[in-house]
């Protein structure tokens, strides 16, 4: 009975997963796209569940909003903007057929290339150690000697904004590229002005009561889970893109003229800014402050290190506040809620408008 | 206090019985109901009697659990914040899915014996 | 021979495969633009399991999640928390490849619509006969 109890976890893993290619087969066949796309969201329920199983509660925080709320809610609007079917006619049965063997084969090279690599390091997979490195982060993440530790208890939140912040900064830049291409696309639609009506856009009044009730409080979830990323799971990107939900919740039941009220694209770009420089701001911080005085410092430096004895406060009050990454988790809350924003609105236009700019454009 | 934890444990665990077996039901139903509203009806009976019967249960069985010691609490809190928002959400949900599906007429209206929407509509007192 | 913790992940690990094979071969045979995204972010997301998957360590009875619950840890639980814990690193990657990889799945969204705008159709075979 103990075993069977100890063997649960695995059990549930395997059968999910097993479950997720039954999902993953039927959403790549389906010819109906919206159908596609709901089988993409349980696909990516199950994996959810994988990850909270292999032990990562900050992806899963992540996971959810993205793949079963966000990712759905977009695809949704661009099938109802173009077709809804697809048209798998004419598709020679031997050349998908040749595709499907060399994807297989590709698959298992590199699944074998995968193994060996686990031989090569580790014993049988998976093993009961872990690798090095893996034990030098897990060792200094709170440890009373400050010259090698980031003071925070959350081992990943350390090493994504301290460790490997740079790896951070990086992204963050090909997030930003991503929005600049998307409103290089969209540079001369605008959102018409038109009054917004309250009887007759929207739903009902029964999904816009409960959208009035919900909406603050997904509000302050997603500031509350922003705000404690160094202590618990959580963090900028979490909080992001669970304020980002408030704004695809908004476009639906409402309309996009209530949306525009409170987020006006104008506005969204200049707070997604003020986020970003925050981040360049506290990525430097610490550098300002030795150079004003004489010292030497790091860029994306936490807490003081052997020969720059300079790094910002882990303590304020008796409560863990861990330097720049309290710092970093708001600003880059700010960054995220208000990039998805921009991408929402501009999503939302009506096509009649943007027909009208494009054949203006094309003539 | 050990009948007080005694008392949480039993409910916990009916409550998670209570769930299960409307979940099983609700199973059944999708599968025998002929029409898309019936059925509707028996996906909130899984999501309600389903999903938020279970949570309380679990949330009185965190309470009742001493050896967690004060964390129990915060375990409870936040199952109890969760099912009130399941509970409020699905109802909305499955109300919004209904006019959607009537409105899109993506559904067939089978078997029917009088549709009252129908004349509501044409009155003009509902909008789409 | 193997036992059945060893068995159960390693059914996991193939059936990840199953879904890496089904969704490239959805991205290269499927003509439809929109069929294409989905089956990339399936891909995507394929790829950062196995992130996960790599740092999973086996400990019995079951191993903790590689944050530490106590604000002033002593040394032995230092000690316990290094030995029982998954590896932090993985969780950091896929953190950054998740939100990332939505901005940009909507820029290739937005891409798309453009592509609609202009052609007048969304299938792949018609449109590389269009422009050529």
């Amino acid at each position: 009975m103990n075993e069977l109890y100890e063997l649960t976890p695995y059990l549930v893993l395997a059968i999910s997963a097993l479950a997720s290619t039954v999902a993953v087969y039927l959403a790549i066949i389906e010819k109906d796209l919206i159908k596609a796309v709901l089988y993409s969201a349980i696909q990516s329920t199950f994996y959810a569940l994988i990850f909270y199983l292999l032990m990562v509660p900050d992806i899963v925080l992540v996971y959810i909003p993205v793949s079963v709320g966000l990712l759905p809610a977009i695809i949704i609007v661009a099938i109802k903007k173009t077709e809804r079917y697809e048209d798998v006619a004419g598709i020679p049965k031997s050349s998908s057929i040749t595709i499907l063997s060399l994807v297989v084969a590709f698959t298992f090279i590199a699944g074998y290339l995968l193994v060996l690599s686990h031989a090569i390091t580790l014993d049988v997979f998976p093993s009961a150690d872990a690798r090095v490195l893996a034990k030098w982060f897990l060792n200094t993440t709170l440890w009373w000697n400050k010259m090698f530790s980031a003071m925070s208890p959350e081992a990943v939140t350390a090493i994504v904004w301290d460790y490997r912040g740079l790896d951070t900064y990086f992204e963050t830049s090909v997030m930003y590229l991503a929005i600049i291409g998307a409103l290089a696309l969209a540079r001369y639609f605008e959102i018409p002005k038109k009054e917004y009506r309250e009887e007759v856009m929207g739903m009902s009044i029964i999904g816009k009561t409960a959208t009035r009730i919900v909406v603050p409080m997904i509000l302050v979830v997603a500031i509350s889970i922003a705000l404690h990323g160094h202590l618990t799971p959580g963090g900028g990107f979490q909080g992001g893109v669970t304020a980002a939900v408030t704004v695809s919740l908004l476009i639906f039941i409402f309309s996009t003229y209530f949306a525009i009220r409170f987020f006006k694209i104008n506005t969204a770009i200049l707070l997604r800014i003020a986020g970003l420089i925050g981040i360049a701001l506290s990525a430097v911080i610490t550098a300002i402050i030795a150079f004003s005085t004489g010292q030497q410092a790091y860029i994306f430096q936490n807490q003081p290190k052997v020969i720059a004895q300079i790094g910002l406060p882990y303590e304020v009050g008796g409560n863990l506040i861990s330097g720049t990454l309290f710092l970093f988790n708001v600003f880059e809350f700010l960054a995220v809620f208000m990039g998805f924003a921009i991408l929402f609105l501009l999503l939302s236009i009506p096509e009649e408008v943007i027909r009208e700019v494009i054949r203006g454009e094309m003539e | 206090m050990g009948l007080i934890n005694f008392a949480l444990t039993i409910m916990g665990y009916t409550l998670i019985g209570i769930g299960a077996f409307c979940q099983v039901v609700a199973g059944i139903g999708m599968n025998r109901f002929p029409n898309f509203f019936v059925r509707l009806h028996a996906a909130t009976i899984a999501a309600i009697g389903g999903s938020f019967t279970p949570i309380i249960g679990c949330s009185l069985l965190a309470l009742s659990f001493e050896e967690l010691g004060a964390i129990r609490f915060f375990l409870a809190g936040g199952g109890f914040v969760a099912a009130v928002f399941l509970l409020v959400l699905a109802a909305v949900g499955s109300h919004l899915l209904a006019k959607a599906a009537y409105f899109s007429k993506a559904t067939v209206l089978q078997p029917k014996a009088v549709d009252v929407l129908e004349e509501d509509v044409r009155i003009g007192e509902v909008h789409e | 021979m193997i036992d059945a913790k060893t068995y159960l992940f390693m059914v996991t690990y193939i059936a990840i495969f199953a879904n890496i094979v089904i969704s490239l071969y959805g991205i290269f045979v499927r003509p439809n633009i929109i069929k294409k995204i989905i089956a990339l972010s399936i891909f995507g997301d394929c790829t950062l399991i196995y992130a996960i998957l790599i740092g999973f360590r086996k400990i019995e009875p079951y191993p903790t999640i590689p944050i530490m619950t106590a604000q002033q840890p002593s040394q032995e639980y230092i000690k316990e928390f290094v030995s029982t814990a998954v590896d932090p690193l993985p969780p950091a990657l896929v953190l950054t490849g998740v939100v990332i990889g939505l901005a940009v799945m909507l820029f290739l969204v937005f891409l798309a619509l453009q592509v609609y705008r202009v052609f007048g159709t969304l299938d792949i075979r018609k449109i590389v006969r269009m422009r050529g």
